[in-house]
């Protein structure tokens, strides 16, 4: 009997609680959006378009990232000790990066200009060009110039 | 940084479970991407060595495959790219003063690696895109990617 007295004052207590949750909540943004201009902003359909777009393009280039460290990562780990260039562009992570395409380019910029390596031959296969005509050019001076080039 | 060393080392015993008892295992180099194991059994640094493609023409870097030996990963080209610097066929790989060895490994009917010895008979690798290490015999390098020692090489020593 005690207890279903008090779990019949539950609904009456939770109801009471989120009324004066709200009202206090819808106060304290009233009083935000009354001194930032809020509402007049979001009601702006251009801008709020924009937030959305804006939204939209920072979760999937979050996505980009994190598709493009992990399949980095696998590269990394399963190549470090091959020698075998056609075994090193053919992996299917390294491909994953060059299916990527320009999308992916500040990603590998950001990684060679960190460490030099031969994920600059990701370039070389997403551009379809080398950076110089230069034969003896090493992996190190090749990044460079890529960085040079693309950052510029 | 000494717990640095040890991890790394650690790191290369995982993927060559052989290292572990090799005493004269060691990492002797950071890690290098202008050159490979080829090049390094080459007795060069400024390159990578291995038999191209139509995809390598345009990839930066210095690709170099001695012209006249077929671009092949066939251990044939791989012997024949040897002998173009003196190298000749050996049986063994234990150490003759005055000469300079390199053990090609096979995996798939495809070579994977070249080790070369140094002066002292200790030998030495480039693994990859990664370290250059020391090692006291050929044959503990041997692993799942590398496959088993195909054959030696040797000449006089330069």
């Amino acid at each position: 009997m005690q207890l279903r007295n008090i779990s019949g004052l539950k609904p009456v207590t939770i109801a009471a609680g989120l009324l004066i949750g709200n009202a206090f909540n819808a106060l304290a943004y009233n009083d935000i959006d009354s001194f930032s201009n809020l509402n007049s902003i979001i009601s702006n359909e251009y801008t709020s378009n924009h937030f959305k777009e804006v939204n939209a393009n920072s979760y999937n280039d979050l996505v980009l990232r994190a598709n493009f460290e992990r399949h980095l990562l696998n590269w990394q780990k399963q190549t470090k000790i091959l020698s075998s260039t056609k075994s090193i562009i053919q992996h299917p992570d390294f491909q994953a990066i060059v299916e990527m395409g320009v999308k992916v380019t500040p990603f590998i910029i950001l990684e060679i200009e960190k460490k030099p390596s031969m994920l600059v031959w990701a370039l070389n296969l997403i551009y379809n060009q080398k950076i110089s005509n230069n034969q003896d050019i090493k992996i190190q001076e090749a990044c460079k110039l890529w960085v040079k080039a693309l950052k510029a | 940084m000494g717990e640095g060393i040890k991890g790394i080392r650690r790191e290369i015993i995982e993927l060559f479970p052989k290292l572990a008892g090799d005493v004269n295992f060691n990492k002797t180099s950071p890690e290098d991407e202008n050159y490979n194991c080829i090049a390094w059994a080459y007795s060069r640094k400024d390159r990578i060595m291995w038999p191209g493609g139509e995809e390598e023409k345009v990839l930066d870097g210095f690709h170099f495959w001695p012209d006249g030996v077929e671009d092949s990963t066939d251990i044939k080209s791989f012997i024949e790219a040897f002998g173009l610097i003196g190298y000749e066929i050996c049986d063994s790989w234990e150490h003759e003063i005055g000469f300079q060895k390199v053990a090609l490994y096979i995996l798939n009917d495809e070579c994977t690696h070249a080790s070369r010895e140094l002066s002292n008979g200790i030998w030495s690798s480039k693994l990859g895109k990664w370290y250059d290490i020391q090692h006291g015999s050929p044959y503990t390098i041997e692993n799942e990617t590398y496959g088993t020692v195909h054959c030696f090489l040797k000449r006089v020593f330069p």
